[in-house]
């Protein structure tokens, strides 16, 4: 089986920090961006993200992750729904940017999606719209549960029911996805 | 009365998807360990890797790299983290749920805090220490620095107007390039005009009657990629201070829809020459597609209210 970055980064192989950071640096930047408030905030949390990285990294198991790319991206969505709850409990000082924030255009999806993504995507397609729809907001577009409840009008309750049975029923649908992933491509 | 399995089975579901979507807290935390404890073979991150599928799903099309600056910082940090890296048993600041279990939201196993760090130290190596006393003293040295500077800022972030003669540092980085320290805010413009792949370059246009500019000019030269930029200025009026001041704001497109970002206060004191102003924005600036410079109550407005002078528009996706 061939060394994966991981594999190195865990050696502490030379040139394996900069091999990360090439390969995983954009994957994690977009998810901190998503789930952070402001451009520092979001720096801070890939900081803290990769800081995980090091120390994880010699956990990773190809016979049980589906991919690299996904256990960094588990890594980086633990750190980023820690960092979110510490915000949560400090007082808020979010009110100047919300004040700024004008009403809430609809954004067109222009995601550019690759195969495999895409495949992801015809996953969700298979959920209950409503499920769907609150799933999308809070992967695609980086919304909280209460914002999520603010933008479709819906009691939070509901939110997290439909985000919380969404995301167990794409887990059924994606276990024979997950599978394949698993297997070694040549 | 005792729960039956498939009702465990559930519960145990609803709380790794609490867990993966917002996160646990210490009586959550405590119920799922319980629940896992009579279900050691359930898979307890089947959910994290079906939530890291999406997140990489959404992330796939987007290539943007790291900001240089934050590369540098996590190669140093790197420097430590895989000299202090666990060994196979040792879970301190290991993410893994399995090291945070009976750890309300996993955090006291992945990130040392204050209360924690007597516990933390006694498993520190002797350069580890040293490294952080370093890092203490400096700390202790920013804060001295800081209460001992010459100057109050406003109470807002705002850039003060600049000559673009004399050498500044950009304002609001944290890190600041040391070359930067011996460029004029014009060298500066100049420099991200010819090294930014993503710059954006706009010319202000005039919305305004006469009231504040005279034949007022300028551009906007933008980078989102390493999120600074900088506003060129020709033609304003003095603002009457007290009273009145002139902001910048940029009008973007984020992951909600629309929203209006502050890029900063600033004066003008005089009604003549070229005003190079770095862009503060104050908040992740996604989608630029409209600048603005309007006039506003000394301090900044909250709220993009007061009359246009120019902006700059046209901004593609």
């Amino acid at each position: 089986m061939s060394e994966t970055i991981l594999d190195k980064v865990a050696a502490a192989h030379p040139g394996a920090v900069e091999q990360c950071l090439a390969r995983y640096g954009p994957l994690v930047w977009s998810l901190a961006r998503r789930l952070s408030p402001t451009f520092a905030d979001a720096e801070d949390a890939a900081q803290e993200i990769f800081t995980d990285l090091w120390r994880a990294a010699q956990r990773f198991d190809p016979r049980r992750e589906p991919s690299e790319a996904t256990f960094v991206a588990m890594i980086a969505r633990r750190r980023l729904i820690d960092r979110h709850r510490k915000r949560a409990r400090q007082p808020n000082t979010t009110d100047l940017e919300q004040s700024l924030t004008m009403p809430a255009a609809e954004q067109p999806d222009q995601l550019e999606l690759g195969e495999e993504a895409g495949r992801v995507r015809e996953l969700l397609e298979q959920l209950r719209p409503e499920e769907r729809q609150v799933l999308e907001l809070t992967f695609f577009h980086g919304l909280s549960q209460s914002e999520i409840s603010q933008r479709i009008q819906l009691p939070l309750g509901t939110v997290k029911t439909h985000a919380r049975r969404g995301l167990i029923r794409l887990r059924e649908l994606a276990a024979d996805f997950l599978e394949r992933a698993k297997e070694p491509t040549s | 009365m005792t729960p039956s399995p498939h009702s465990d089975h559930d519960r145990l579901l609803e709380l790794l998807a609490e867990r993966v979507l917002v996160g646990l807290d210490a009586d959550q935390q405590h119920e799922l360990d319980s629940l896992l404890q009579t279900q050691p073979d359930f898979d307890a991150e089947c959910l994290d890797r079906t939530a890291a599928l999406l997140d990489w799903a959404v992330a796939a099309g987007d290539t943007e790299p790291l900001p240089q600056s934050l590369q540098d910082r996590i190669r140093a940090g790197s420097r430590l983290g895989l000299q202090t890296r666990p060994g196979a048993g040792d879970g301190a600041g290991d993410p893994s749920y399995e090291d945070g279990a009976g750890d309300p939201s996993y955090e006291s196993a992945r990130a040392p805090t204050v209360g924690a760090a007597a516990r933390v130290a006694q498993r520190m190596h002797r350069r580890e220490v040293v490294a952080w006393l370093a890092a203490a003293a400096c700390l202790l040295l920013a804060v001295f620095a800081w209460c001992t500077r010459p100057t109050l800022p406003p109470p807002l972030k705002s850039p003060a107007v600049m000559n673009s003669e004399p050498p500044v540092t950009p304002p609001g980085t944290d890190t600041p390039d040391p070359s930067a320290a011996i460029l004029t805010v014009a060298q500066q413009r100049e420099q991200l005009l010819a090294s930014a792949p993503d710059v954006l370059h706009l010319q202000l246009v005039s919305d305004d009657s006469g009231a504040v500019a005279r034949e007022p000019g300028g551009d906007i030269v933008w980078s989102s990629g390493r999120q600074m930029g900088y506003l060129r200025l020709q033609g304003l009026v003095n603002n009457d201070l007290p009273q009145r001041q002139y902001q910048l704001w940029i009008i973007g497109c984020d992951a909600a829809g629309s929203e209006v970002i502050n890029g900063g206060m600033f004066h003008v004191d005089r009604s003549t020459g070229e005003l190079i102003l770095p862009i503060q924005a104050d908040h992740f600036v996604q989608q630029p597609k409209v600048f603005v410079v309007s006039v506003e109550p000394l301090g900044g407005g909250h709220a993009l209210t007061a009359p246009l002078l120019a902006k700059a528009d046209g901004v593609g996706p």
